[in-house]
């Protein structure tokens, strides 16, 4: 990496909330949604330092990328971030330790490069992946709300892991006109549900890479075709789904003999491996009233989960958050610890240290006495207090081991207080899938049935792994875009393998299907049950009429189930 | 010694089961029963003769210890389990060898002539691992979410380096890597030996109770939950700077020793 020329750079990746409304509003193959993830944030003296013409180039594992800089004055020096997708994918290398890439802090190198250099679009990363970019965008609903009454209906938001519950929409025949009382993403994602729609089902021409729409019945034989046809399929995905299709998805892998992995793996999967064994007392958002003290660590809230800020800050005295970068979260806080990249291991040791009485480790986190000092404070008098974790640690180098830490520092501060540990979850079923695979196989994610009994050992199991070392030979992915999130050298063979895409809007995955089966919104279109981040279980019920001939999630792998078993001759 | 080879007729296209293949299962057997049975390849069930092509004598003798299993050919990477429960005598790999190599196993020795993915002696509880390349991360470790603990007994030699976590939950045992290690080696272990002749990645022993690590040729970043211990006094004077000995993890009461020497042997 020290070549001549290199500014190394620390590379962070993350949600914004401009990503997750360009994402919900016009789809990620639109100019807006290139606008809010195609660009790098530096802070403005990097970027006078090394006198950028507006644009920078970024190298990573031999592979770089142009992108045009944007001023963020909140980031430390030598400090770079880009939102989540192809774009910063690029630079992610696939090695993964346990199953989850090196997402933040990546040594990169940053370059001053003149300013008529051109930049890469969405056509040329899918140039790179070796498939023609599709023109095809999905379509946009007609929508029908010329005679109505204005109905004003209750709903439960399906956006993220909070799952807010009363949110107020006024409805209009088959449109949703308003949305009261939600954050900017959970109004992006109603409004916006008619656009980006697939309508029929498709696949895709061998050698001609073209969609066909085909009737329902033929798109479920070819499915079934591919996944009879397997070895060792993959199903992913099932995040932004109801409880009952993630069952009959679960199944379908078991009869299959395959692997089946939710997007925690790549999310909050460390998380879940620092909880194994972990005796502590769960948490309930509806305790947050009660609660005295909230640390918020390497999680974002203002930005990803709005409302939920909006709750802490209402109920809260006391918020402390722990971030790389002065973020909008760390804005509202009352004590806000700004850390290196990747050094949230040694705080929280330092933190436990300091408890427990011992001197040292304080000079590792480069971070003033006196303000740890306040921290452990706020700490040590608070009555009821709650860790929100996020990415920051999950992803972070010692990934599941921050969470250990944090485990056993939990557990020290409940001799002070009683304290919860609460990981902030992105998608709003993926606790769901969590849940129900332990429940069904005894792990939480990443399980993999080839075997006698189901196995799971990150690293090797996880989608990432079993892709990277080509281990699979057909993909199912379900309510999800793992071509927008995964490394760019897992996409390429994704792209290679038979691809059987079930989910309701066109996405950046689905241009690289073999077969496209459309599905309703769970939460707008269909009711159906799903596990909010805290456990509880939440009933959310349909508010529109779903387009003609689509069907939900649970109808329509209930139909590939059938015909999957009447292929395997099942009774 | 008799050996008995098992050649891939082509390479794989999905993990194979190989775990109803140990020298105990196949002892006593004819060559044509070898040949049936029956292996996992993906999610199909195929006879072993489908995948391999399987030269050795007409009859097997009965006794295991006498037995040398060979895997050879192209993508032996694709062998999960190999030596899983395995009790007594040889497997060899010739080439790399896939994840959960060794798992939970019990007696005999397992060769592995390249190198080795994840999880290899997982849960291990006797016999020897030798790998003459390098091995993945989670080496004699614990499986997440299961009652059983890490390795127990036995030995696991490395030739080349070891990526992270090695001797996760590491209860007995010795492993002996010739190469460098990575991160968080020996993380939460509570008994047992690591001796590591190149260098180590960051954090060694974290939450450790007890047990040995020795590794001689530095550490990227040592806790500070670990206590350097003075006695560089009562060792003669040329030798009292060759090694630092350490004592923790003390926030987990622990009692574990990490010896850090310098230009060890």
């Amino acid at each position: 990496m020290a070549t001549r020329n290199c500014n190394e750079f620390t590379l962070i990746t993350g949600r914004t909330r401009f990503q997750a409304i360009s994402m919900e509003s016009s789809g990620k193959f639109d100019k807006e949604y290139e606008k809010s993830v195609a660009v790098a944030y530096m802070n403005p003296t990097d970027i006078d330092g090394l006198k950028l013409n507006h644009i920078v180039r970024i190298t990573s594992n031999d592979r770089s990328i142009i992108l045009p800089v944007k001023e963020d004055p909140s980031l430390p020096n030598r400090v770079i971030f880009i939102p989540i997708g192809p774009w910063s994918n690029f630079l992610i290398s696939s090695k993964s330790i346990i199953g989850m890439p090196n997402y933040k802090s990546v040594k990169v190198c940053v370059e001053r490069v003149n300013r008529d250099e051109p930049l890469p679009r969405l056509e040329d990363l899918f140039a790179d992946i070796g498939r023609p970019f599709i023109t095809f965008t999905g379509r946009d609903l007609v929508q029908q709300h010329e005679i109505c009454n204005n109905d004003v209906k209750l709903a439960t938001c399906i956006f993220c892991g909070a799952v807010c519950s009363n949110i107020i929409v006024k409805v209009c025949g088959n449109t949703v006109l308003e949305v009261l009382d939600g954050c900017s993403i959970s109004v992006s994602k109603f409004i916006n549900r008619h656009r980006n729609r697939v309508l029929r089902p498709l696949i895709m021409t061998p050698n001609s890479f073209e969609f066909k729409e085909v009737p329902l019945p033929i798109a479920i034989d070819k499915a079934a075709d591919i996944l009879l046809n397997s070895k060792h399929p993959l199903i992913y995905g099932l995040s932004s789904t109801s409880n009952e299709a993630i069952e009959i998805a679960i199944e379908i892998a078991k009869i299959l003999k395959g692997a089946i992995d939710s997007t925690a793996s790549i999310c909050h999967g460390p998380t879940l491996l620092g909880l194994d064994g972990a005796t502590i007392k769960s948490f309930k958002l509806d305790m947050l009233s009660d609660i005295d003290t909230v640390i918020i660590w390497g999680a974002n809230p203002a930005e990803a989960h709005p409302k939920l800020m909006y709750i802490i800050k209402r109920y809260v005295k006391s918020i402390a958050v722990v971030d790389v970068r002065e973020s909008e979260t760390m804005k509202m806080a009352d004590i806000g610890l700004i850390i290196e990249p990747g050094k949230d291991l040694e705080l929280i040791r330092a933190i436990r240290s300091m408890i427990k009485g011992y001197r040292g480790g304080m000079e590792s986190v480069n971070i003033g006495t006196d303000i740890i000092e306040r921290f452990i404070k706020t700490l040590l008098n608070s009555r009821k207090g709650v860790i929100f974790t996020g990415l920051g640690l999950s992803m972070g180098r010692a990934k599941f081991m921050n969470i250990v830490e944090l485990v056993e520092l939990v557990k020290e501060l409940n001799n002070y207080g009683e304290w919860y540990l609460q990981p902030l979850r992105g998608h709003f079923n993926v606790t769901g899938t969590n849940i129900l695979l332990k429940k069904f196989t005894g792990y939480p994610f990443a399980v993999d049935f080839y075997s006698d009994s189901p196995i799971m050992a990150p690293g090797v199991t996880t989608a990432i792994d079993l892709l990277k070392n080509r281990e699979v030979d057909s993909v199912v992915v379900i309510a999800s875009d793992p071509v927008a999130h995964m490394p760019n050298e897992c996409v390429r063979i994704l792209a290679e393998l038979s691809l059987i895409v079930i989910d309701s809007r066109w996405s950046l995955t689905a241009s690289l299907a073999d077969v496209v089966i459309p599905t309703c919104l769970t939460g707008i279109e269909c009711r159906g049950s799903i596990y909010r981040m805290d456990y509880e279980i939440i009933e959310v019920d349909k508010i529109v009429e779903p387009p003609e001939s689509v069907l939900c999630d649970t109808d329509v792998l209930r139909m590939l189930l059938d015909r999957i078993k009447k292929g395997l001759s099942y009774d | 010694m008799i050996e008995v080879v098992f050649r891939l007729l082509q390479k794989p296209r999905a993990p194979i089961d190989i775990s109803s293949i140990s020298p105990s299962i196949i002892a006593g057997y004819t060559i044509n029963e070898v040949g049936s049975i029956a292996i996992r390849y993906g999610n199909r069930v195929l006879k072993a003769k489908d995948l391999f092509e399987i030269d050795c004598y007409n009859h097997i003798p009965g006794d295991p210890k006498l037995i040398k299993i060979i895997f050879t050919g192209m993508g032996t990477e694709k062998l999960w389990f190999v030596g899983k429960d395995m009790e007594e005598g040889i497997i060899e790999v010739h080439g790399n060898v896939g994840p959960f190599a060794g798992y939970e196993m019990k007696g005999g020795c397992l060769i592995v002539r390249g190198c080795a993915r994840e999880c290899l002696g997982v849960s291990m509880e006797n016999g020897i691992i030798e790998v003459h390349g390098e091995a993945g991360s989670f080496v004699g470790a614990k499986p997440f979410f299961s009652n059983s603990t890490g390795m127990r007994g036995g030995r696991i030699v490395i030739r080349g380096n070891a990526q992270h976590y090695v001797g996760f939950c590491m209860r007995g045992g010795y492993v002996e890597i010739f190469g460098d290690v990575g991160d968080f080696l020996g993380t939460k272990m509570s008994g047992g030996t690591i001796v590591v002749h190149g260098s180590s990645g960051a954090y060694p022993g974290l939450e450790m109770i007890n047990g040995l690590i020795i590794i001689c040729k530095g550490v990227e970043d040592m806790d500070t939950g670990f206590e350097a211990l003075e006695i560089q006094d009562y060792i003669q004077k040329p030798y009292s700077h060759s090694f630092r000995a350490f004592v923790g993890d003390r926030l987990a009461n622990g009692f574990g020793l990490i010896l850090l020497l310098n230009g060890c042997k």
